[in-house]
Parts: C-alpha cells; sequence; structure tokens
C-alpha cells in the first residue's frame, strides 16, 4: 500500500520507494529510507499532506509525494 | 619537548563557515555573535543570499559566513546548489558544522559528507536542551572520538556554550586540525577507491582537489558533479556506469540509494555508539501542537493569528501616525516659513524634508511592528505549519504548501520573496510563484493601503483590499495554473520543533531588513521629493502627468496623480509619499474623494513591481518571463482599479 492511503495513527514500515533521482534523494534527505519504521501522526486539511514522524522529527509529505513510498502497516492504534 | 604541529601562517582573520540543515539554529547562532554590521551577499551570479559578518570572540577576530541550510551534498534545488558550490570553490579555513541534537542522527548524514570536503571542522551539537527535552543523552567524548573532530554543545538561543564553539573552531584553524572520511561498508567501499583512482588520474580542478568526494557524488548521479566529468572519454564514462549498475544489481535498488542508505546506517550506527534514549519527558506544547495542525483547529488558529497580526500593526501605526505627522508638519513649517513660499530654495528645502518626515512618520510606524511581528513568527516556527494546513488549498493554483513560504515573505518584501521562490523544484513551480509573490501586497504596498485607505477609510476597508488582493491572486493562479500545467512531484518538508524565540535574533532580523529601507528607500523618497518640487518649480511634471493621463482619466484620477506612479515604481512607499507632494497636502481626503482614494490604492497594490523586485526577478525567471509578469500586474492593476470605479459610481 503507497503512504497516501494510510489512516492516521498507524504505524509503518517502509518497503519501497518510486520514481526518479529527485524524488528518491528529497526523500532520502529527510530521513525516508527503505527499511525504517515511521508513524502516520495525522493528515493535513481537505486532502492536504501527510504528517510523518521517523527518527525524532516530522516530516510533511504531499499526497503526490506519498504516492511514490510503499509501506506495510505493522500496527494499528 | 614535543611540540603539536604548529602552523605559523595561519590567517590573521580566518574564514569560518556555517554549514548545516535547515532549521538547525545557524543563523540564531550567527546573529548572536555578529554585529549589527552583518550584511547580506548574494552568491557571484545568483540572488541566493548568505550572510556575513566580521565577528570577535575571546580576542580573536573572524569572518563568519551562514550559508543556506542544506540537508546534503547531493542538490536537490538551486538554493543548495550555491551552498555546495561555496564549500567547493571559496576559501573556508574551518566548517562550523551546526545540527539540531534532537535529531542527531539525520544531522551526521551531512556531517559524514562534510568529512569529505577534507576542510577543518568542528561539530556543533545546537539545541543540546531540546535534546535533552526530547530523552536524547549525547556522550560528547565518544562522538568526537567517532568522528574524529572536536564537538561542542550550545543553546544557540541562549548563547551558551558559544565562546567554547569559536575557541574550538579557532584551536581547529591553528592546528589545521581535518577530520578523516569515514569509510562505508567493505563492498561500497570498493567501489569507491575504483572509481577514486579513475577519475583522479583524468580529473583537473575541482575534482583533483576532491576525488573521493567526487567518486561519491558520481555514484550517487549527483547531477551536478555529472556535469563536470561529460568531457570524460568514453572508458571513464563507460566504467562509471558499469560501477552504478553493478552497484545497483548487488544491491536490488539504484546506486544513489545504496550510498545515501549506506550512509544513514553509518550516521544511525554513530548515533547508537554515542547516545541513549530515555522515554522523553511529558510536554505540554505537544498538545498544543496538535491543536495547532488540525485541519479544522488549526486553520482557525491560522487565520485568528495573522488576522490579530495585522490588526496590531494597524492600530499601532495609526496610534502613532497622526501625531507624529503633525509634529513634524509644524516643525518644518517653522523652520522654512522665513523663506518665503514662493522661492525656488524653499520649494526645494520643503520637498526634501516632507520626504524625510513621511519616511519617519507614514512608512516607519507601520513597518517596525510589522517587521518584528514577521521575524518572531519566522522564528518561533510557525511558516512551515502554515505550508502544512495550506497545502491543498496552494494546489488549487497548481503549487505545492512550499510555496506558501516565499507568498507570505511577500508580505514583508518582495525581494526576499522572489528569492525564497528557489526552494521549489521546477522552473514553471517558480514562475508561477514569483507571480504570486510580486501580486502579494508587500510592507512598502501595506503602508499605502494602511496610509490611505485605513488612515481615511478605517480598518474594514483595508480588511477588504486584503481580501481582494487573495481573491485576484486565487484566480491569477488558477488561470496561470491551467496555461501551464504542473509536473512538480508535490510537497516535502520538515515540521521543526518549536523554538523559543530569541530576541536578539528577532531584532536582528528586524533591523537587517529596516535597514534596507533607511539606506535604500529613505534617501530615494527624499531625493524623490526633491525632484518632484523642482519638477513643479519649472512646470515638468505637467510633461509627465499628461503622458500619463489616459490612464488617470480611464480612472478618474486628479491628473496630478501621474508622477505619483512613476516614482512608485522606484519605490511603492513613494507612490504615496509623492501623492502628497504632488496634491501638495497631507490631507488627501479634501482633494480626492474615497472613491479615487480607492482606485489610486487598488491601483498601486497590483501595479508593475518596484525595481529593486524587478532586478531580481530577472535573475530568477529571466527578462521574457519577468516582462510577462509585469504585463500581467499591469492589466490586473487597470481592470481591478477599473472595476472599483465602477463599482463607486454604482453605490456613490
Amino acid at each position: 500500500m503507497t503512504l497516501d492511503k494510510i489512516k492516521p495513527h498507524q504505524k509503518v514500515k517502509i518497503t519501497a520507494i518510486h520514481g526518479g533521482h529527485n524524488v528518491r534523494q528529497r526523500l532520502n534527505q529527510l530521513g525516508i529510507y527503505i527499511g525504517k519504521h515511521a508513524i502516520v501522526k495525522r493528515g493535513g486539511p481537505f486532502g492536504g499532506p501527510i504528517l510523518l514522524s521517523i527518527d525524532h522529527s516530522d516530516i510533511a509529505l504531499g499526497r503526490g509525494m506519498a504516492t511514490h513510498v510503499t509501506v506495510e502497516v505493522t500496527e494499528n492504534q | 619537548m614535543k611540540n603539536r604541529s604548529f602552523v605559523k601562517n595561519i590567517h590573521p582573520h580566518p574564514q569560518f563557515v556555517l554549514v548545516g540543515q535547515p532549521n538547525s539554529g545557524k543563523s540564531t547562532i550567527f546573529n548572536s555573535v555578529a554585529g549589527y554590521r552583518s550584511i547580506a551577499t548574494n552568491f557571484p551570479g545568483a540572488t541566493v543570499e548568505y550572510t556575513k559578518s566580521h565577528v570577535s570572540v575571546n580576542n580573536f577576530t573572524c569572518n563568519l559566513v551562514d550559508l543556506p541550510g542544506l540537508y546534503s551534498l547531493t542538490s536537490i534545488d538551486k538554493a543548495t546548489e550555491e551552498s555546495k558550490k561555496y564549500l567547493l570553490r571559496e576559501r573556508t579555513d574551518v566548517i562550523i558544522n551546526v545540527v539540531d541534537a534532537s535529531i542527531l542522527s539525520r544531522s551526521l548524514e551531512l556531517t559524514l559528507q562534510l568529512l569529505e570536503l577534507d576542510i577543518p571542522m568542528v561539530l556543533c551539537l545546537n539545541m543540546i536542551d531540546e535534546a535533552e527535552r526530547k530523552g536524547i543523552h549525547i556522550d560528547v567524548k565518544k562522538l568526537q572520538k567517532l568522528l574524529g573532530i572536536p564537538v561542542v554543545t550550545t543553546v544557540g538561543s541562549k548563547g551558551e556554550g558559544l565562546n567554547e564553539l569559536f575557541e574550538s573552531a579557532f584551536e581547529t584553524h591553528k592546528y589545521l586540525k581535518k577530520g578523516a572520511p569515514l569509510p562505508l561498508s567493505r563492498h561500497v567501499e570498493n567501489k569507491i577507491q575504483q572509481l577514486k583512482q579513475d577519475i583522479s588520474a583524468i580529473g583537473s580542478g575541482d575534482i583533483q582537489n576532491h576525488p573521493r568526494l567526487y567518486a561519491i557524488k558520481l555514484l550517487e548521479k549527483d547531477p551536478y558533479f555529472q556535469q563536470h566529468v561529460e568531457h570524460f572519454n568514453g572508458t571513464l564514462t563507460r566504467k562509471l556506469e558499469h560501477y552504478q549498475q553493478e552497484l545497483s544489481k548487488e544491491h536490488g535498488r539504484s546506486s544513489d540509494e545504496v550510498i545515501s542508505s549506506e550512509r544513514h546506517s553509518l550516521a544511525m550506527m554513530l548515533f547508537e555508539k554515542s547516545a541513549t534514549v530515555s522515554s522523553r519527558e511529558h510536554r505540554w506544547y505537544d498538545r498544543v501542537d496538535d491543536f495547532i495542525m488540525h485541519p479544522v483547529w488549526g486553520l482557525l488558529v491560522m487565520i485568528a493569528v495573522l488576522a490579530i497580526f495585522f490588526n496590531v500593526v494597524f492600530q499601532f501605526g495609526a496610534w502613532v501616525e497622526e501625531p507624529l505627522l503633525t509634529f513634524l508638519e509644524n516643525g518644518i513649517e517653522t523652520l522654512l516659513s522665513p523663506l518665503g513660499r514662493e522661492s525656488l530654495l524653499f520649494q526645494s528645502l520643503n520637498g526634501a524634508l516632507q520626504g524625510m518626515a513621511g519616511g519617519i512618520a507614514i512608512v516607519l510606524p507601520y513597518l517596525l511592528p510589522f517587521m518584528i511581528g514577521m521575524a518572531f513568527i519566522e522564528d518561533i516556527g510557525y511558516l512551515p505549519r502554515i505550508a502544512f494546513l495550506m497545502d491543498s488549498v496552494m494546489h488549487k493554483i497548481g503549487l505545492h504548501g512550499t510555496a506558501i513560504v516565499p507568498a507570505l515573505l511577500g508580505y514583508g518584501c518582495s525581494v526576499p520573496a522572489v528569492m525564497a521562490t528557489r526552494i521549489l523544484p521546477s522552473a514553471r513551480d517558480r514562475f508561477v510563484a514569483t507571480v504570486v509573490a510580486i501580486l502579494v501586497p508587500c510592507s512598502a504596498r501595506m503602508t499605502v493601503i494602511m496610509g490611505l485607505v485605513g488612515y481615511y477609510l478605517g480598518g474594514f476597508a483595508v480588511l477588504g483590499i486584503y481580501f481582494l488582493n487573495v481573491i485576484v491572486i486565487g484566480i491569477t493562479g488558477t488561470i496561470l495554473n491551467r496555461m501551464l500545467p504542473a509536473d512538480s512531484p508535490g510537497m516535502i518538508m520538515e515540521i521543526p520543533s518549536y523554538h523559543k524565540p530569541a530576541l536578539k535574533v528577532i531584532f536582528a532580523k528586524t533591523w537587517l531588513r529596516l535597514r534596507d529601507f533607511i539606506v535604500v528607500a529613505w534617501p530615494l523618497l527624499v531625493v524623490g521629493s526633491l525632484v518632484l518640487n523642482i519638477a513643479q518649480w519649472y512646470d515638468l511634471d505637467v510633461v509627465i502627468n499628461s503622458i500619463i493621463s489616459p490612464l488617470t482619466y480611464l480612472l478618474d484620477l486628479p491628473r496630478e496623480v501621474g508622477t505619483t506612479l512613476i516614482f512608485g515604481i522606484l519605490r511603492k512607499e513613494l507612490s504615496m509619499l509623492m501623492l502628497f507632494q504632488a496634491l501638495e497636502t497631507n490631507n488627501v481626503i479634501a482633494v480626492m474623494s474615497s472613491v479615487q482614494i480607492i482606485v489610486f490604492t487598488l491601483f498601486v497594490v497590483f501595479y508593475i513591481p518596484c525595481l529593486a523586485t524587478l532586478g531580481v526577478m530577472s535573475k530568477e525567471v529571466g527578462w521574457g518571463r519577468t516582462l510577462l509578469a509585469t504585463l500581467i500586474t499591469l492589466i490586473l492593476a487597470t481592470g481591478i482599479a477599473l472595476l472599483g470605479r465602477g463599482i463607486g459610481v454604482l453605490i456613490t
């Protein structure tokens, strides 16, 4: 499942990153790598970005960007 | 007796460069030690700014440079590319790598890359108090040993540890202590070594100086480094592709991801070895943040914050403006009355003094509280939260949340706003965001709105103009979005923790921006008033006014307004202050109807960007698109002002 489909308050593990060099590097630079665990904290207003908590920092990911990240849900809260 | 390797010819004024990820607190440290004379400088040939200052700490002096934040040495936008070029090309005696200690693991990824540069370096663990609150305890000695460079802890906002930091930097400079690059896994390291040998045999300049960095970045497919090796012969290009393919085959992902993941693992390993994480302290502002980022409450909070902000600016400005203006007017009157009204000398002096008074009494009362408030909102970390909340709204005009940053900065000044569009990934986004940024009424235009419409017609009329402006921007953006389809991948942005505002930083920022008004705009105001009064003496303004008369006739404005619109292109405040000069009164309502005041203000809000903005735009988006954007503003201004006139005719 891609990250944009994940409901708030779920723990996920990142299994794949799709997209070109620029997309991969933008995600990597903010700590989003294959194999990492993260928590989806919330969604923004009107189908806005999702807020991802990873390694002590909060990252806002636009829905478009989130479609580039495949995850599996590890824990429902 | 053993001496440490002491280098005698150290530079008397070494150049220290602050490098760090965005939000690591570099600028806080910079502003804590830099003097009021610090200057914002452009990178050669680019409009991205860095700040530079002469600094004295503990009887040592140095030049301190604050580079724009970057997450990695792999460039993803133009701003980071400029910082990288600076590090590769300009003289850097010591890198002070500032990291947010509360996100140490990710920050170390940049540190590892900086170590490849082979420049003496100090690691500054900033916001160490915030890390402790998050339950992260860092063993500084251990980290120092693992990295091979000095590590100093600081709390930039309180000035804690800064003396030690600079002492350590001077020590590092004195003994030329460099760290060594840390190796990645053996398999990847082999590839790096092979490629390094291949390219150092053939390359020159930057490549000769940094063969290892080049090898890594080429394996990472970094476009900046790749363009440097395009002239390489076919054999080497084939070898490079071969290495990249081998890495990606063996690791099941592209070679750039292989290396960045390895660096991430290495950084995590360093973090785990040098830090312990305990359960975090319970913090009340986590819950406050939940509220502020909430889809409904968050938007309401945002609207309230912005409404209160503008209201305070307006109330304060209006409260100060009237008595101050009267006081200065009377002063000028008493001072000049002995000269007799009908002389060129009186007219010239009167013009110059009126310009001076206008700057103090009409512009500053609004500009000063605005600048302080804006710096405050920036400093506590609220801007990225607005970007988060506004992302889906910005999508309607084909941009994403990040683009709200230049738009909001536009309320301060269009010049940094246009520069800030550099954080956007595509040329198309930068153009749309530039048009949005210049349509946002900057603080100069704010003084016109508040000084004319607010002063004569009240706060609700001001609100109306700002509201209309937002709607016009929305419609313009939507039309541009239709004409230029979007192709950008979307927003990705860090939401930093809140920071306690540091007064020193807020005042430094306010001063830096205010100084621009005082040294650039104010003299222009004085000279402008002088020139206008002399021109009036010789009836030259009549010529200009008649050239512009078709426009003033169309908008039903007094003919004398023509010249002021020309002055307004120099600086927006001039259009209002010159209006007082041209109409020969500070009581505009006596000469112009309220509809005329609104029509004039609307035109000034939307028409042609000021000269400084045009200059920056031409560098950012090119002259062609600058002219296009200017044309758009002119059409909008005329259309909206006409609309205002039409509605005015209907209701009066």
